[in-house]
Order: C-alpha cells, then sequence, then structure tokens
C-alpha cells in the first residue's frame, strides 16, 4: 500500500483520523434522506395515478434508493474521507453482489419463458394469465397490469 | 500503519530506482492504514454485503421472473405508510449514532452517551413496528409455511374443500354446544341462562350454516354438474373473493354474479314449480311411494333454501350486482366474521417465503445492533472509545443501507 505516499496528495494528510465533519452537514444528509423516503413513497403510491408506466416507478424507486444508498456510505460511513484502501473492499464485494444476481436471470428470472402450456395450467395463476401468456413476456406483462388499483 | 520511516524509505527508493542506481528495495507494509477493529469490520461487512445482495438478488429474480401475478400490498396486509415510517426511524438513528460519535470525539461523553440511548430508543421503535407488522400477517394467517399458512395458490377443488371443512368445523361446533345445552330436554325446558346461551348458539350455527350452505357446498354442486374448467374456475374464484377478497378479481367476479344471478331466479322458479307440482299431487296409496313423495318434496323445499342462501348471504349483503368499489377490502367473510378459512392468493407462498426471510434476517441484524448499543451504553463513551462506536456505527448503518433497498422492494414495487 504505497498510494499514500505516493500518488495521493488529496489524502496525504488523513492517516487515520478523518478530517473534522461539521455537523451541518449530517443534518444536510438526514434532511436529503427523508425528502428521497417522501419521494420514493410518492412515487410508489401515485406514481401510477401520474401516468407513468410501472416499470418507470420501479427504475425511479431504485435510483432514488441508490441515491439514498451512497449518501448514507460517503458521509455516515466516513467512505468519502477514506484513503484508497476503500476501493479495496468495496469494489470486489460489489461485482460480486452484482453478478449474482445477473447470473440468476437466465436460470430462474427468465424461467417462465420455456414453460409449457401444461407447466402454466399448474402454475400459481389463475386462466387469465395462462391465456395471455405469450411465453417471454407474459409474466412480466400481467404484473404491470394487475396489482396496485 | 505507515509510519515517517516508512514513507522516506519509499520515497528513497523511488529516487534510486528512477536514477537507475542501486537495487530496488521491497519495502513491507504491515497493514491497512486503519486499526485492525476497523479492518475487521470492513471485512466483516464486504460478507454482509454479499449476503444481503444475495438474498435481494434472489428476491429481485424471483418476484420479476413469476409465474402469474406477484400479490399486491395491500392483498398481504403490507402497509406502504408503516415501511416509510421505519425507514425514516433507521434514518434518524443513522444521524443520532454518527452525532454520538462525533461528540465522542469531542471528549464529551454524556452528550455521547444520550445520543447512543436516543439510537437505541429508535432500533427499539423498528422492532416494535416490525413486531406489529408480522402480528397483523399472522393474524390472517400469513405465515411462511405450513400448516399455520393459510395461503392456497390455486382455485381448485382442493382450496374448495379446504373452506368447506373449515366452515364444517364451526358450524359442527356449535351444533355440538347446542345439543350439551340441551341434554335431551327441549327449549322450553331450559332455564333462563342456559335459554340465552342456547339461542347464542342458534344463531351462531344458523350463520355458519348458512355460509356453508351458500358457500363451499353449493360451489361443489355447481363443480360437479357443470365440466367446463372455465365455469368451474369462476366458481370457485368467486368463493375466494368472498372468504377473502383481492382487488383484482373484482370485475371477474362482478361478471359471474351478473351471469350467476340470472340463472339462480330461474333455478329458483323450477324448483319452486318443482315443489307445486309435487304438493298438487295426489297422495299414493302405498306407504314406499308416500315416503319417496316427502322425501323429493324434502329435497326441492333444500334446493330452495339453498338457493336462497346464495342469493342472500353469498350475493346479497352488497345489494344486487354493485360495482367492484363497494367491495373493497376487510370485506370478506374472514374479516367480517373473524374466520380463518383458506385464502385463495396466487404466489403468496411464494412472496410470505421471500418476505419474511428478507425482513426476518434484517430484523436479527437490527437486534444484534440493538445489543451492541446496549453494551456501549454501559462503558464510558469519551475520545478513547470513538474507535468502539464507529465500528458499531458503520454496522448500523449498514443495517440502514439493507432496510433502504428493501422498504421499496417490499412495499412500493
Amino acid at each position: 500500500m504505497t498510494e499514500h505516499a505516493e500518488h495521493d496528495p488529496d489524502h496525504a494528510d488523513d492517516h487515520d483520523d478523518h478530517p473534522h465533519v461539521g455537523k451541518q452537514v449530517f443534518i444536510t444528509v438526514f434532511l436529503a434522506l427523508t425528502v428521497l423516503t417522501g419521494a420514493s413513497f410518492v412515487i410508489g403510491n401515485y406514481g401510477l395515478s401520474m401516468g407513468f408506466s410501472k416499470q418507470v416507478t420501479w427504475v425511479a424507486m431504485m435510483a432514488v434508493s441508490c441515491a439514498k444508498a451512497g449518501l448514507v456510505i460517503c458521509c455516515f460511513m466516513h467512505l468519502w474521507w477514506e484513503a484508497n484502501w476503500k476501493w479495496v473492499l468495496t469494489v470486489p464485494t460489489s461485482i460480486m453482489a452484482v453478478f449474482l444476481v445477473i447470473m440468476l436471470i437466465p436460470d430462474v428470472g427468465c424461467r417462465t419463458g420455456k414453460y409449457s402450456s401444461e407447466r402454466w395450467n399448474r402454475a400459481a395463476t389463475d386462466s387469465d394469465q395462462v391465456q395471455q401468456a405469450a411465453p417471454a413476456h407474459g409474466a412480466s406483462k400481467s404484473n404491470s397490469d394487475t396489482s396496485h388499483e | 500503519m505507515m509510519s515517517e520511516h516508512d514513507n522516506n524509505d519509499l520515497h528513497d527508493d523511488h529516487d534510486s530506482a528512477g536514477h537507475g542506481h542501486g537495487h530496488v528495495e521491497l519495502v513491507y507494509q504491515e497493514a491497512l492504514p486503519i486499526n485492525n477493529g476497523k479492518v475487521c469490520l470492513w471485512l466483516f461487512l464486504s460478507t454482509e454485503i454479499m449476503f444481503f445482495a444475495a438474498l435481494i438478488g434472489t428476491y429481485i429474480v424471483l418476484r420479476f421472473g413469476v409465474a402469474g401475478i406477484w400479490p399486491a400490498p395491500h392483498d398481504v396486509h403490507v402497509v406502504e405508510f408503516w415501511g416509510a415510517f421505519n425507514t425514516f426511524v433507521l434514518i434518524c438513528s443513522s444521524v443520532s449514532i454518527v452525532l454520538a460519535l462525533e461528540e465522542a470525539k469531542a471528549d464529551k461523553a454524556k452528550k455521547a452517551w444520550s445520543w447512543m440511548a436516543a439510537t437505541l430508543v429508535l432500533g427499539c421503535v423498528f422492532l416494535g413496528v416490525k413486531g406489529m407488522e408480522y402480528n397483523s400477517k399472522f393474524n390472517h394467517g400469513i405465515y411462511p409455511q405450513k400448516p399455520r399458512s393459510l395461503i392456497y395458490e390455486r382455485a381448485d377443488v382442493y382450496y374448495v374443500a379446504a373452506v368447506r371443512d373449515a366452515l364444517n368445523d364451526k358450524r359442527r361446533e356449535y351444533n355440538e354446544a347446542m345439543t350439551d345445552l340441551l341434554q335431551g330436554r327441549k327449549r322450553e325446558e331450559l332455564n333462563e341462562d342456559e335459554g340465552k346461551e342456547y339461542d347464542q348458539a342458534k344463531v351462531e350455527y344458523e350463520k355458519y350454516n348458512d355460509l356453508y350452505l351458500a358457500g363451499p357446498k353449493y360451489t361443489e354442486g355447481l363443480i360437479a354438474r357443470d365440466v367446463d374448467a372455465r365455469k368451474q374456475e369462476d366458481a370457485i374464484v368467486a368463493l375466494a373473493y368472498k372468504v377473502y377478497p383481492l382487488s383484482r378479481f373484482d370485475s371477474r367476479v362482478v361478471d359471474y354474479q351478473h351471469r350467476e344471478e340470472g340463472t339462480l331466479d330461474q333455478q329458483q322458479r323450477e324448483a319452486e314449480q318443482q315443489l307445486d307440482a309435487l304438493k298438487n299431487t295426489d297422495l299414493p296409496e302405498s306407504a314406499e311411494q308416500q315416503k319417496l313423495l316427502t322425501d323429493q318434496v324434502t329435497a326441492a323445499r333444500e334446493r330452495i333454501a339453498s338457493i336462497k342462501a346464495r342469493k342472500t348471504v353469498f350475493w346479497g349483503e352488497h345489494g344486487h350486482a354493485e360495482g367492484a368499489e363497494d367491495v373493497g377490502h376487510g370485506q370478506g367473510w374472514n374479516d367480517q366474521h373473524q374466520l380463518h378459512l383458506p385464502m385463495y392468493i396466487p404466489n403468496g407462498n411464494m412472496w410470505a417465503s421471500t418476505y419474511f426471510l428478507l425482513t426476518g434476517f434484517h430484523a436479527v441484524h437490527v437486534l444484534v445492533g440493538l445489543i451492541a448499543f446496549v453494551l456501549l451504553l454501559t462503558i464510558r463513551l469519551d475520545a478513547k472509545s470513538a474507535g468502539l462506536i464507529e465500528n458499531v456505527g458503520l454496522y448500523w448503518h449498514f443495517v440502514d443501507l439493507v432496510w433502504i433497498f428493501l422498504f421499496p422492494l417490499l412495499y412500493l414495487f
């Protein structure tokens, strides 16, 4: 670990204590988190009546969650002010976390795409779905149509 | 930790290597530039990230790759407000523990203690709300697994049979209570208290008997008579809707109600005509034929009674084929009569498994955090213990972080 001495002038002086972060920063982040939580709540409950599609509200809510997570990690967990060791731990785990989900998609996430009509008959769904179920998109389409009235 | 000496060495190496003279000396760097406790905690958090990524990832994949429809929040007693409230509580607790750390760094032990206590209280509030939410699910028979779970995923004959058995048990319970009270006597012979008790039991018995006849019994008759699978399923979905209404079936059940009510009137007319015809026939001479005739009359009367029960008890509660908006949640038999009848919730079991697994593991982490807070509150929270507070704080922020993703995924999607 030589980054301290060699090529990190920004962090040259924060050996193991962080620079003092004012309380105002924490209060600001707290307010931002509260507002973002409210935003998720509004998008989730009223997004459809505001004319957004289900998928748009999903993406918006996940974006809000990522923003909130970023604020908590950077500010509350002090990672913003940490030296470069932070990348050693967070980057590999994040890669593993993301790839794990991606690897589940073909086997589990897309399993209904190859369902036979016989299999659909035994799926936990009502016959409306079975009739609509054009393979690949049947399930996700019906998802967006129903739930949340 | 890197000392001044190490730094100088490094620079020297660099310089000498850069000029091409001398040899390269490898310098031993013993650790990350943070204390060992923090290294361990971050390593632990790395494993935790992967642990929750696996759980949340599996949930996402199962939920969006589901065969059919995922239960809407209100189908399974998930209240968005409480999810948002708990999110807010955790955010507050994250701020309070950060402030506890700041005060401890400034060597203000008392203030640090207060902020830590506030964090503990907020964590308890979170778990309290969580417990209340779990309780509302358990009260409605939503459990992660059988035999306690009342969730059925298919509208089939097994579902109808389960409803029939449950109502029959209720009916029999009050029937036995009535028999026990009578002990071979007649109603008039009972004293005042026994009489009241008997009347109450009778009211209950008649209520459950009506539900039994108009619901599963009538549905089973329909299934037996009609071989069209689609119509059979319509009848079963209508029964399931009466037990536990899901908003997605509103229009389907209203359509079915319109169709069935037309035939009900006709059925009743036919049954009444049949009864009249039976009444008008001359009494036959042989005792055997007389018995046959009285049996037919009884059967016709029962049929009329069951059709009437279907009209009044099953469809009549909300008037004549009203719009779906009048038959909202909380109006099912389970809620009206405090019953625990099986519920038809497509993919309900998968929902319950993922919900309880995700929130359960999160709640266990919250609990561990609370134990850490209690331990911290027993020591002096001055500058010396700042490192300890920082590590517990990092863990707590991570718990908050997980909930930030769970809240929209479980409550709002």
